[in-house]
């Protein structure tokens, strides 16, 4: 494999204070992760993974450990270089859509754009070709109410991929959609890991975790298996 | 994020929200109502007074005696009429009296002077002549009329060399002024005038009661004080007499105006800091309510910056929006508002500035904490609430 590392996680802890007792919610992680990798994180819930999603996906930062994101040193970096980071090199796509309502499906993609200060035209016409390629054109000045759970999660994906992203982090993203919606969603996904984009799918759902190349599964805070598919790297 | 992009969020959320937003604003609006109404009206009064001292001779000072028992003399007029600061000095008694013509009677302030009250009241005569110094040395029975004395006892103008009865005294009509603009203290149209010996005769009084001073051109001041020094030798106690100029009466009731903007407006302005604390109320409502969205916002790498500036401006556009509706609402009402207290109220253009800046202020202040409050979210757990 000489494909780049990506993300190297070492002796990652995250502990939180409950009251009196202290909670382990990662118990001494360590991942690498290589470009254009396609990852499934999963584990029943209270296994750790939403927590390691966080600080994977620089919302949170981990009690002890390093993170290497690339070149970055992630647990030195301040707040704003942490939303720096998230808004340039990862994407999200959630379970429940989070897409803001009082916006239109354009200006909900042109978001991160926004945040990195480029100029409103320019933005807008990147989010058009976005929401082209999610097959969502004709949707462009719908609010997300308006939309199905399906196109809603499509205007998400617009939304995470518009930075082009080093990583991209889908937690449950297929958790409020129907069986074939769901299947829609998992082929985008399997789509942009072919183009090249480098996918962490978190999931308590085994089944949906098999489209994933590579399976990381956890329990109370620990890695309990790591596991490739033959014949892919 | 670009600041016309903050710009169109922050006015888009307020959109969303019409009824709440509006509500949020009506206290600024009462608020700044509130302060640029009183402010204008107060304006308005001491322009009014402005307008009104400049018609008159303003820079005139006035002497007068409080005390029965000290006297002043023509030969003291002539002394101060040679101060420095003095150009020209009368000396005048002044008495309610009753004058008779035929059947019709009226009751004038009689002011009796000397020549030189022409000069210094700036008066213009409509017929005949004023009192001259033969009349002050012959102690003759002449009078001069205002103008609307004469008209109350003549009906026109045509009255030289008519006789009239003041106060039981035969006098001869000499002349007539013409129309002098009244001041906010006594009308001048309603006085007539006669030699101040005659007066004192007549009267049976041995002294002059008062002397409007004229000073020379841009010596008010010095004027004022040799005025001041010349009386205290003469009179050892500051009790027994005055000097005032209406410059000083102008001051003081231009000085009391300003007062009461400053209360009027202070009233106002509590209105409005009480609207203010409406506006932070909302804005922690908002924050609260919003917490996901600025979760989603921090996700896709808003920084604390962005959140904080996006909240301050909504509290701003709240406050502002208020501030500009206040201030129009004012200039319709202040239409009626004129009619109702018989004064010409216009918005001045600090008024308006001072509202608005003001109003920003006020989305300044209470926009703050709710602003920082959002901004210092945590990402995860922002993200997931609900």
């Amino acid at each position: 494999m000489a494909v780049s590392k990506l993300i190297e996680l070492k002796d990652i802890y995250k502990i939180y204070q409950m009251s009196d007792i202290k909670v382990k919610a990662l118990d001494g992680v360590d991942i690498v992760i290589s470009q254009g990798e396609f990852v499934a994180l999963i584990g029943p819930s209270g296994s750790g993974k939403s927590t390691l999603m966080n600080i994977l996906g620089c919302l949170d930062i981990p009690t002890r450990g390093s993170y290497r994101l690339m070149d970055i040193d992630v647990e030195k970096a301040n707040e704003g270089k942490l939303a720096e980071i998230r808004n340039k090199n990862i994407g999200f796509v959630f379970q429940s859509f989070n897409l803001l309502n009082n916006m239109n499906a354009v200006d909900n993609v042109s978001l991160p754009c926004k945040y990195a200060k480029m100029k409103t035209k320019e933005v807008r016409k990147l989010a058009i070709t976005a929401l082209k390629e999610v097959g969502l054109e004709d949707r462009k000045n719908h609010r997300p109410y308006e939309l199905s759970g399906g196109q809603q999660q499509r205007v998400a994906f617009a939304r995470a991929l518009l930075n082009n992203p080093a990583i991209l982090l889908a937690d449950e993203p297929t958790g409020n959609l129907d069986s074939k919606t769901s299947k829609e969603i998992l082929n985008l996904l399997t789509d942009l890991n072919e183009k090249g984009t480098t996918i962490i799918l978190v999931t308590h759902d085994n089944r949906i975790a098999t489209i994933a190349k590579r399976k990381i599964e956890m329990l109370d805070g620990k890695i309990i298996n790591d596991t490739r598919k033959e014949g892919k790297s | 994020m670009r600041f016309s992009e903050l710009l169109k969020s922050a006015f888009s959320s307020i959109w969303s929200r019409k009824v709440r937003s509006f509500l949020t604003s009506l206290g600024v609006i009462i608020g700044v109502f509130a302060v640029s109404a009183l402010l204008s009206v107060g304006q308005a009064s001491i322009n009014q007074m402005n307008e009104n001292m400049e018609d008159l001779n303003a820079n005139l000072i006035d002497i007068g005696l409080y005390s029965q028992d000290i006297k002043m003399s023509l030969g003291e007029v002539t002394k101060i009429e040679g101060l420095n600061g003095v150009k020209k000095a009368a000396p005048y008694i002044s008495n309610n009296a009753e004058i008779i013509k035929g059947s019709n009677q009226s009751s004038p302030k009689v002011v009796g002077t000397t020549q030189d009250w022409t000069d210094i009241k700036d008066i213009k005569m409509n017929r005949g002549r004023f009192l001259s110094h033969v009349d002050v040395e012959n102690k003759s029975k002449s009078v001069v009329l205002g103008l609307t004395i004469c008209l109350e006892m003549f009906g026109n103008t045509d009255v030289i060399g008519e006789e009239v009865f003041i106060d039981g005294i035969k006098y001869v009509v000499i002349g007539v002024v013409d129309e002098m603009k009244s001041s906010f203290i006594s009308n001048a149209n309603k006085e007539i005038y006669v030699p101040i010996t005659t007066m004192q005769i007549n009267y049976n009084i041995d002294s002059i009661g008062n002397v409007s001073v004229l000073p020379k051109e841009n010596m008010v001041k010095q004027a004022n004080n040799e005025l001041k020094s010349f009386l205290s030798k003469k009179y050892p106690s500051k009790n027994d007499y005055y000097v005032s100029s209406d410059e000083n009466i102008q001051e003081y009731i231009i000085e009391s105006n300003k007062i009461m903007m400053a209360l009027l407006g202070g009233i106002g302005g509590i209105s409005l800091l009480v609207s203010g604390i409406g506006i932070m109320n909302i804005m922690l409502v908002s924050v609260r309510e919003r917490t996901k969205e600025i979760g989603i916002r921090k996700a896709v790498g808003a920084k604390r910056k962005d959140i904080m500036i996006q909240f301050l401006i909504e509290a701003m556009g709240l406050s502002l929006f208020g501030g500009i509706m206040g201030i129009i609402l004012t200039a319709v009402t202040s239409r009626f508002l004129g009619s109702a207290l018989n004064m010409q109220i216009t918005m001045e253009s600090w008024i308006i500035m001072l509202s608005t800046i003001f109003s920003l202020v006020v989305g300044i202040i209470f926009g703050l904490y709710p602003a920082m409050k959002a901004s210092a979210l945590r990402p995860v757990e922002a993200l997931h609430y609900e």
